[in-house]
C-alpha cells in the first residue's frame, strides 16, 4: 500500500472499518511516517469536533402535528373503506343482491335480443310488409335491447332506399342458429341474408371485385359502393323470381360501377332443390368450409334454410358442381365464369326441400 | 449492558410496529415520540434549516406510517426510519440549494447560527466563561464548515459522526457500495479539517 492509499484509508482505520491485513499494514506505516500520524491525529480531532455539536430539540408542536396528519390520513383511508363495506353485513348482502339482479337482467336481455339479432333481416320484411329491397341492416355488434332494436328496424325500413351503412357483422350473431319457434312472413325472394363485410382494405368486400389497382381507386367510395351493390343484388333476386332475367340488376350494377369507377359484379345466389332432407344444410356448410369459404349467416327464407357465405371466386365453379351432387341447382350467377381475379365473393344458397 | 438495552428497544419497536400494521395509531404515536428527536437532529444537520428539518421529519413519519405494512423487519425500525429521513433531507437540501443558487445573495441575509434559532445554552459550572465562549465558537465554525459540504457528503458525515451508524448501515440506507461510503466519509472529514484549519489556524 502506497503512502497516498494509507492516507485515504486513515479515516476508515480510525473507525475500525478496515480488514485486519489493512490494519497491520497501516500500523506499520504509521510507525515510520510522522506525516500520516499527524494526519490521523487531525482526523480524530475533526471527528471529535463534529461530535461536539449538541443535539437540538425539536419544536414541541412537531409530534402532535405529525400525529394529527397521520390520523387524518388514516381516517380518510378508513373512510373510503367503510363507505364501501360498513356496516359490513347489511352492505354486503345488498351488494350481493344487486349483483344477482344485474346478472339475471343481463341474461334475460341477452336471451330476448338474441333471436332478433339472428333474424334481423326477416324481421325487417315483416315491418315493411312488402318485398323490401334486399339491402339489409347488418347485425349490430353490441347486444341491443329489444325495444331499441325494433325501433331501429322500423326506421331502417323507411329510409332503407336512401341509406344503408355497412357495418362489420357481429361474430356472435353470425354463428347463432335461428330460433325454431320463429315464424316469418312469406318471403317473395331469397334474401341475401347476411351483412356486408366492413369496407376496409383487409376485409373482403361483398359483391365487389375490383382488381388490386382498382381497389385502391375505389377505396373512398367503397362504403357507398357496397351499399349499392347490396341493393343491386336484392333487386336481382326479385327480378329472377319474376323471370325478367336480371335487367334491373344489370342497370343498378351499372350505377354502382359508375359510383365506384370499379368493376362490380352482381351478387350470386344459388337455389338448391333437394330431396335429401334437412341434413343437407349441414352438408352444404361443410362443403363450403372444405372449399375454403366462410359461413357468414344462417337464416331462413320461408321454410327453407338460407346460407350466406363468402367464398373465393375461383372456387365458385367447383361449388356449383358439388352442389349438384345434392340436387338441382338454379339461380342467378349460374353462368358466372370464374376468371383469374382473386378475392372473395358473397353467395347465398337457399335450400328448398322437395 | 448497551447491547441488552438495544435488544429491549428493538423488541419494543417490533411490538409497536406490529400494532401499527394493525392500524393502531397510538402505537404509531409512541414511535413518533420516541424517534422524533433523533430524526429531527439528522434532518436539521443535513438540511441546515430548522423549518426544513420540521417538514422533513413530518414527511418522513407520514411516509413511514403509509409504508409500515411493507416494512418486513429486515433491519431495525429506527434504521429504516433513518433511511427515509436522511434521503428526504438530502433531497430537500438539493432542492433548496438549487433554489438558492438562483437567488442573489444579500449582505443583509441573516447569519447562519448553529440551531437556526437563538437557542439558549445553559452555563455549566465546570467551564469558565472563556472556555464556554471558545467551545461555542468552535461549534459555530464546525457547523459552518459542514454547511459547505455537498448533500451527499454531509449525509454520510451526519450518519457516521453524529449518529454512529456503521459503514455497512450507511451503505444500506443510502444504497451505496461500502467503498463509496468509506471514501465519502474520508473526504468529508478531510474537507471539514481543512475548513477548520483555514478558519481557526492551529487549533487542531
Amino acid at each position: 500500500m502506497k503512502h497516498s492509499d494509507i492516507r485515504q484509508n486513515l479515516s476508515a482505520y480510525m473507525d475500525g472499518s478496515v480488514t485486519p491485513e489493512e490494519k497491520a499494514i497501516i500500523d506499520e506505516h504509521l510507525e515510520s511516517c510522522p506525516e500520516c500520524r499527524v494526519a490521523l491525529e487531525e482526523l480524530k480531532k475533526t471527528a471529535a469536533c463534529i461530535r461536539e455539536l449538541e443535539e437540538v430539540e425539536p419544536p414541541a408542536w412537531l409530534a402532535p402535528r405529525i400525529m394529527e396528519k397521520a390520523r387524518e390520513e388514516a381516517e380518510t383511508k378508513r373512510g373510503i373503506f367503510s363507505r364501501l363495506f360498513s356496516p359490513f353485513p347489511v352492505k354486503l348482502s345488498l351488494e350481493a343482491a344487486a349483483l344477482v339482479l344485474v346478472t339475471v337482467t343481463g341474461y334475460l336481455v341477452f336471451r330476448v335480443a338474441q333471436p332478433e339479432m339472428d333474424l334481423v333481416g326477416t324481421a325487417e320484411k315483416k315491418e315493411t310488409g312488402k318485398a323490401a329491397p334486399m339491402a339489409e341492416k347488418p347485425p349490430v355488434p353490441a347486444v341491443p335491447s329489444p325495444k331499441k332494436q325494433a325501433r331501429k328496424e322500423m326506421a331502417e325500413g323507411k329510409r332503407e332506399e336512401k341509406t344503408v351503412t355497412p357495418l362489420p357483422p357481429a361474430p356472435s350473431a353470425l354463428n347463432q342458429a335461428p330460433a325454431p319457434g320463429e315464424k316469418e312472413a312469406p318471403a317473395p325472394a331469397p334474401e341475401t341474408g347476411f351483412a356486408p363485410a366492413p369496407a376496409t382494405k383487409s376485409a373482403p368486400r361483398v359483391f365487389d371485385f375490383p382488381d388490386m389497382a382498382r381497389r385502391k381507386e375505389a377505396e373512398s367510395a367503397s362504403s357507398m359502393q357496397a351499399e349499392r351493390s347490396m341493393r343491386a343484388s336484392g333487386m336481382a333476386d326479385e327480378a329472377k323470381e319474376e323471370a325478367q332475367g336480371g335487367s334491373i340488376d344489370l342497370h343498378t350494377s351499372k350505377k354502382a360501377k359508375k359510383a365506384a369507377k370499379g368493376n362490380v359484379e352482381p351478387g350470386i345466389s344459388f337455389v338448391l332443390r333437394t330431396d335429401k332432407g334437412p341434413s343437407v344444410a349441414g352438408d352444404v356448410e361443410s362443403l363450403v368450409i372444405r372449399l375454403g369459404g366462410k359461413i357468414v349467416k344462417r337464416g331462413m327464407s320461408g321454410e327453407n334454410p338460407l346460407l350466406g357465405i363468402l367464398i373465393e371466386e375461383r372456387k365458385l365453379d367447383t361449388l356449383r358442381k358439388k352442389l349438384r351432387s345434392f340436387g338441382e341447382v338454379t339461380g342467378s350467377g349460374m353462368n358466372y365464369e370464374a376468371d383469374d381475379r382473386t378475392g372473395e365473393t358473397a353467395v347465398t344458397i337457399e335450400i328448398e326441400q322437395e | 449492558m448497551l447491547r441488552i438495552k438495544k435488544r429491549a428497544t428493538t423488541d419494543d419497536d417490533t411490538r409497536l410496529v406490529s400494532a401499527c400494521k394493525q392500524g393502531d395509531m397510538d402505537a404509531f404515536d409512541a414511535l413518533v415520540r420516541k424517534y422524533q428527536k433523533k430524526m429531527f437532529n439528522i434532518a436539521f444537520r443535513i438540511t441546515g434549516d430548522h423549518d426544513d428539518a420540521c417538514e422533513t421529519v413530518q414527511e418522513a413519519f407520514l411516509s413511514a406510517c403509509r409504508g409500515v405494512k411493507g416494512f418486513r423487519g429486515d433491519s431495525c425500525f429506527s434504521t429504516w426510519l433513518t433511511a427515509i429521513t436522511v434521503n428526504l433531507a438530502r433531497n430537500r437540501l438539493k432542492q433548496m440549494q438549487g433554489r438558492r443558487c438562483r437567488e442573489v445573495l444579500s449582505l443583509d441575509d441573516p447569519i447562519r447560527t448553529e440551531n437556526g434559532c437563538m437557542a439558549a445554552d445553559p452555563p455549566s459550572d465546570a467551564e469558565t466563561a472563556q472556555e464556554q465562549l471558545e467551545r461555542q465558537e468552535l461549534r459555530r465554525q464546525v457547523w459552518e464548515c459542514i454547511g459547505y459540504l455537498d448533500p451527499d457528503f454531509r449525509s454520510v458525515l451526519v450518519l457516521r459522526d453524529m449518529q454512529d451508524f456503521s459503514y455497512e448501515e450507511i451503505g444500506g440506507m443510502l444504497k451505496l457500495a461500502l467503498g463509496t461510503v468509506k471514501s465519502r466519509i474520508s473526504r468529508a472529514r478531510e474537507a471539514i479539517r481543512d475548513c477548520l484549519k483555514s478558519k481557526l489556524g492551529d487549533i487542531l
